[in-house]
């Protein structure tokens, strides 16, 4: 019932499926719901085309309101995202002291907080706090410009609302993100520094940075970059496609921004697993065994 | 009853901004008592549920499906394709060592004990616990819940505790459910894409995994569940006015949820390492 209420196409297909055969059964059930789903994300897709295809005009023509969106992001999200990636740094210490010390390769904490921190959690752990805190804001915060009906006031205005709601702030993510994910990794390396020579002496502070510089290279924390601006740019489009085609009051806002969140966690995993085998493989790029 | 209870709440805590702590800075004490009304909330919540076991139970059932359509499939999903990461790199890091038939051991430490609680929480916090706040915020904008007052119903009773305890028992059990999806992905890790055989691996599978584990992790999960509840129905309950303050109340709630659910995992794993002392040995 919700799906029909906000995909339109996707209630029309699923009421000929209605028509031509039994509802009741399970088979069409599932044909109607995948139909429904495959609808909604082709939607998404042409939406987030839009979106990229809107920059050059909000470059030209927005741009100080993507200056804004940008300045709201960093003010606002930015703590929130540092302190909780380094509560990240912080558990992958505990781990490395506790697995490591079972091997009796405690000195090598500092390999084991490279790997975790520029190889595996990064750009995954960074995408599902971005989605909780940056996505979920622009699905509620679109939604309810949606049914108060201000997208059709600036429409009225003769303003373009998805290149001025949505394309902005695709613009202030693309401009504030990188800068905000290096801090990150930052504070998940000093999480991890913190926990493992500060807190639990797992070594001395000198041999976890002389470790965690031989492990780390400058490839890692490029592909890490590259990995979490996709994560962020597809948390952007589907958590404005849902706030924007939000409908029926503040339920329906509430509802569109849980289905954002649901299909945002989904989106950064599966980017997680998808980035790793396109950049590491197998192969944990070590320069030990080789 | 019920009113005249939480008129003196909110006259308590007008009362204390105006008298006593007036000196606190207002960040603080906004912060202060909140979280203070939030334990609240879940005491006067844990009494009705208690104190009064009946009447609600089929409600909790049908919560409990709501959630269990909603929140299976994207739980599997996150923990599966974080584990098969997670895998992937213990994989990696032990074949360098030559010791690449001990990659359960790797997988299984790091998705149960530290992964699947914080995914499965955080797929509920984000399915059932914004839907929640957005229920129960714009029942109170519509001023349901006033009138559920001027009824003599309990509208926390009513709405709030079946929700709480389905967030209890489902969160435990989409958790432990998970566990499956790590067993798989790891599989499919050491078997299928790396060089260790099936046999090898469900040996230290099951060499590896104990009951302490499994316990801890539906008892942390049980509280997560709980902290969901109470923090999204705590924002859902105080909005103030207006439809943007739903979405506001949504954010809010979810970042909050989050430090909790930090805060708890932190606690109890800190609490069975040192009451279990085994669950770290390599075996």
């Amino acid at each position: 019932m919700s799906n029909s209420r906000s995909v339109g196409g996707a209630s029309a297909a699923r009421e000929r499926i209605n028509q031509e055969g039994n509802a009741s059964d399970p088979l069409d059930k599932l044909a109607a719901s995948t139909v429904s789903g495959l609808d909604t994300l082709g939607k998404i897709a042409i939406f987030g085309f839009g979106m990229f295809a809107d920059l050059p005009f909000v470059v030209r023509h927005y741009f100080s309101e993507a200056i804004r969106q940008a300045g709201i992001l960093v003010v606002s999200s930015s703590v929130v995202l540092w302190v909780f990636t380094l509560t990240i740094g912080l558990e992958a210490a505990l781990l490395a002291h506790y697995i490591l010390g079972n091997v009796g390769a405690q000195d090598y904490a500092g390999m084991f907080i490279a790997f975790a921190v520029m190889q595996a959690t990064s750009a995954s752990t960074f995408g599902w706090i971005f989605a909780a805190k940056v996505g979920c804001g622009y699905a509620a915060e679109l939604g309810t410009m949606r049914i108060t009906e201000e997208v059709d006031a600036l429409r009225v205005m003769g303003m373009h609302p998805r290149a001025y709601l949505a394309g902005t702030r695709l613009l202030a993510c693309l401009l504030a993100v990188p800068f905000i994910f290096v801090v990150t990794l930052t504070m998940m390396l000093a999480g991890g520094w913190v926990m493992a020579v500060q807190i639990l002496g797992t070594t001395s502070s000198g041999g976890f940075l002389d470790v965690l510089w031989t492990f780390m290279t400058p490839l890692d924390v490029l592909l890490a970059l590259v990995w979490s601006m996709a994560t962020v740019v597809a948390i952007v489009v589907v958590s404005c496609y849902f706030g924007y085609n939000a409908s029926g009051g503040p339920v329906g806002v509430g509802t569109n921004t849980a289905r954002s969140m649901a299909l945002n966690l989904i989106v950064a995993s599966a980017f997680t697993g998808l980035f790793y085998q396109v950049f590491f493989g197998m192969n944990v790029a070590f320069p030990i065994a080789n | 009853m019920r009113v005249r209870q939480v008129d003196q709440r909110e006259q308590g805590a007008r009362g204390i901004s105006r008298r006593g702590v007036g000196g606190v800075p207002e960040p603080v004490r906004s912060i202060v008592v909140q979280v203070g009304e939030i334990i609240q909330l879940a005491a006067r919540v844990l009494h009705s549920a208690l104190r009064y076991p009946r009447g609600y139970w089929r409600d909790v059932v049908d919560e409990c499906y709501v959630l269990v359509k909603k929140g299976l499939v994207p739980s599997f999903a996150t923990v599966g394709f974080f584990t098969f990461v997670v895998s992937a790199g213990a994989y990696g890091i032990l074949s360098r060592l030559g010791a690449e038939h001990l990659m359960a051991q790797f997988t299984l430490t790091i998705s149960i004990r530290e992964v699947v609680a914080f995914m499965a929480a955080m797929v509920v916090a984000g399915i059932m616990g914004t839907a929640i706040t957005a229920d129960l915020g714009s029942r109170v904008i519509r001023e349901e819940i006033s009138a559920f007052r001027v009824l003599g119903l309990d509208a926390e009773r009513l709405l709030v505790v079946p929700k709480m305890l389905a967030l209890v028992v489902m969160t435990a059990l989409l958790a432990v459910v998970s566990v499956a999806a790590v067993v798989a992905c790891g599989a499919l890790v050491g078997t299928v894409a790396g060089d260790v055989s099936f046999a090898a691996y469900w040996d230290s599978l099951l060499r590896n995994i104990t009951a302490p584990d499994l316990v801890n992790l539906a008892v942390k999960t049980a509280l997560m569940g709980f902290v969901i509840g109470v923090v999204h129905s705590y924002k859902g309950l105080n909005v103030s006015a207006g439809p943007e303050a739903v979405g506001r109340a949504v954010n809010q709630s979810v970042v909050i949820t989050f430090i909790g659910i930090f805060i708890v995992n932190l606690g109890m794993n800190a609490f069975s390492l040192a009451m279990y002392p085994d669950m770290n040995v390599l075996r």
